[in-house]
């Protein structure tokens, strides 16, 4: 199931997998990048291309406002009910995360690919 | 004079005290130290406003996340999620810093959002203080506080701000916030301790531009409901009450003691106060039974308000003295309401006793007994005396008939009336029950020792309580044929503890 969850996420590592967390668990914030980095607990750029990833498929709306600091990031959930929710529930327990943030590693070093394979998204069924 | 635009909270008690609720658009500094509610009475603010103003609302959090906040909602039966998708509410999490800056901007990304649901009201959690010399940059200055206000205002929001503040409102020894100053309305929301339990409580401190009740109101955190405020026992009521007429002296009211109402001129007068004073043991409950079944008698409504005895103790109490009040409950004539002594909260309790006075409207009431309340409240502390009066003017202004229980700790006669209660001078009535010791058995007395712009009988009357048919006032005479023994209006000093036998007939002079 944990592959089948991974698979329908699009996730590439445990910076998508934290950061979809965050924003399922705050669907609406306005924060900097630098902010946002500090909360998921990744680095600057790290974080930068899961969000990257995680806008291109939908699932994230960004609003920016000339001049401030803030971002405003909004989840988009649409089709993604069917496998966000499930997501949330494995990772409610630290020995679900850790499987998932296992497998994903796991596949990372498997594929040995830096490629910019990312979230599936909302669309995806 | 123009109509203030009130917005209501919609949290039970709290408009009351607000005189109606807070004036539209003002900023509100709801301040306490943790755990004292703050993000509770902000988040049923905007609730309430959403689901039942039809005022959409912005909740933005600092610390905690909106997840927990949703959870921690649906303890109470709020629905976040619904009003969210239905386009009624926005939770934004955000730092104070990036918050601080989007309000003074006029084009920000929050406030656009909350244009776009046409949010009415905004709750901002854990606003930080700053004081002079405090370098933590985590607090708000006074000044950026004054920018915060200004930029809320002009979005025309009104705005709860949940403010931590380190230690309680007392221990600042009545410094101000700078922020209470720039506020329009100040909250102060307190945990304080009683004995070994601990009271919250709810002060509306400031409140500009409009009425307000003062002092401190008790409040509960109640699962399934939220914030219930309880309006201090002490706060001036509706100016009516205040102007109740005494009791009506020209209607009486039976007490259901056979014997009884013959010394009262024809029984109780309609609306009067009357305190029964005994001994435990006396015959204070079993009058009080029959007083409320002589009610259901004859269709009016009682209620029995005991903090002694639960509900089924009553119950079975009465069928010792052959009373049966089920089936007058049943009918709805007779309610009984019990109420825990230990800890008792005086203003919820109070709130209460007004409501099912109002909603029941009963024409009889027993209160048993002031002892209780006065030992749980302290009988010499201002709460007991100001709780007595709240009540005896409640029931006034609805014209209630009501009997007072109060234990005597004296065994044999009475030295004093109420003891250190002193609030024996706002009653109409006083009857005394005294257990008195003649030769080897002790027989019981009852004397009426007032009765307000009434003639009544002030000789001290045996009065005797028969298993299975309660209490009787005897004939003053013994009946040819009864148990030998003598009557009281044979002995002087019967409640001066004392008694003794006047001389024999033909002595001195014929009976008293």
């Amino acid at each position: 199931m944990a592959a089948q969850l991974i698979d329908a996420a699009g996730l590439r590592d445990a910076c998508d997998l934290d950061l979809l967390l965050f924003f399922s668990r705050h669907p609406h914030v306005v924060l900097s990048s630098e902010q946002l980095a500090a909360y998921v607990g990744y680095e600057l750029a790290q974080v930068a291309r899961a969000l990257d990833r995680l806008l291109e498929t939908g699932l994230l709306r960004r609003t920016l406002n000339q001049g401030a600091p803030g971002r405003m990031y909004v989840l988009e959930v649409g089709d993604a009910t069917g496998w966000l929710e499930p997501l949330r529930q494995v990772c409610a327990t630290p020995d679900g995360r850790n499987a998932l943030k296992g497998l994903l590693k796991q596949r990372q070093s498997q594929s040995g690919d830096s490629s910019n394979r990312g979230f599936s998204g909302a669309r995806s069924s | 004079m123009p109509e203030r635009d009130l917005v209501k909270t919609g949290i039970a008690g709290l408009d009351d005290i607000l005189a109606g609720g807070l004036l539209r658009g003002s900023v509100v500094l709801v301040e306490g130290t943790a755990g004292t509610g703050k993000t509770t009475l902000g988040v049923e603010f905007i609730y309430r406003g959403a689901a039942e103003f039809d005022e959409p609302g912005v909740i933005v959090l600092f610390e905690v996340s909106p997840d927990k906040l949703v959870r921690d909602a649906a303890l109470f039966g709020w629905d976040l999620p619904a009003l969210e998708r239905q386009g009624r509410l926005k939770i934004v999490f955000t730092t104070r810093q990036v918050f601080q800056q989007e309000v003074q901007q006029a084009d920000s990304l929050l406030l656009d959002e909350a244009a776009a649901i046409g949010a009415r009201r905004i709750f901002v959690d854990g606003l930080v203080p700053r004081t002079t010399g405090d370098s933590d940059t985590r607090r708000n200055t006074p000044e950026a506080f004054h920018l915060l206000a200004e930029g809320l205002q002009r979005e025309r929001l009104t705005a709860m701000l949940g403010v931590e503040v380190a230690g309680s409102p007392d221990a600042r020894l009545g410094a101000s916030l700078p922020e209470e100053f720039i506020a329009d309305t100040v909250i102060q929301l307190r945990t304080e301790s009683m004995e070994r339990a601990v009271q919250r409580s709810i002060e509306i401190v400031k409140a500009r531009g409009q009425d307000y009740r003062m002092g401190r109101h008790s409040f509960s955190i109640v699962d399934g409901k939220g914030i219930e405020v309880y309006r201090r026992v002490q706060a001036p009521r509706d100016s009516l009450r205040e102007e109740a007429a005494a009791f009506d002296p020209s209607t009486r009211v039976t007490t259901g003691v056979p014997g009884l109402d013959d010394l009262m001129g024809g029984g109780l007068f309609l609306g009067s106060t009357t305190l029964v004073v005994g001994i435990t043991g006396s015959g204070k409950s079993v009058m009080a039974l029959q007083y409320v079944a002589e009610g259901a008698r004859l269709g009016e409504r009682s209620i029995m308000l005991t903090l002694d005895e639960p509900r089924a103790q009553m119950l079975r109490n009465a069928a010792t003295v052959g009373i049966d009040l089920k089936p007058s409950i049943d009918r709805g004539l007779v309610r009984l309401v019990y109420d825990r002594p230990q800890e008792i909260e005086i203003d919820r309790h109070f709130l209460e006793l007004e409501k099912i006075v109002k909603e029941f409207r009963p024409q009889r009431a027993v209160i048993d007994s002031l002892s209780t309340y006065g030992s749980s409240l302290g009988p010499t502390g201002r709460s007991f005396r100001d709780f007595f009066h709240a009540v005896v003017a409640l029931m006034k202004e609805h014209q209630v008939t009501t009997i007072y229980n109060h234990e005597n700790p004296e065994l044999l006669g009475m030295s004093s009336v109420m003891g250190p209660y002193g609030v024996s001078s706002l009653v109409d009535n006083v009857v005394l029950l005294n257990w008195v010791e003649l030769g080897d058995t002790f027989r019981q007395a009852l004397t009426i020792a007032k009765m307000r712009a009434n003639a009544f009988d002030r000789t001290t009357r045996e009065c005797e309580i028969v298993n299975g048919h309660g209490m009787r006032v005897l004939p003053r005479e013994i009946p040819p044929g009864a148990t030998r023994r003598l009557a009281f209006w044979e002995y002087f000093g019967l409640v001066a503890r004392s008694p003794e036998r006047h001389p024999p007939s033909g002595i001195l002079g014929s009976r008293p």
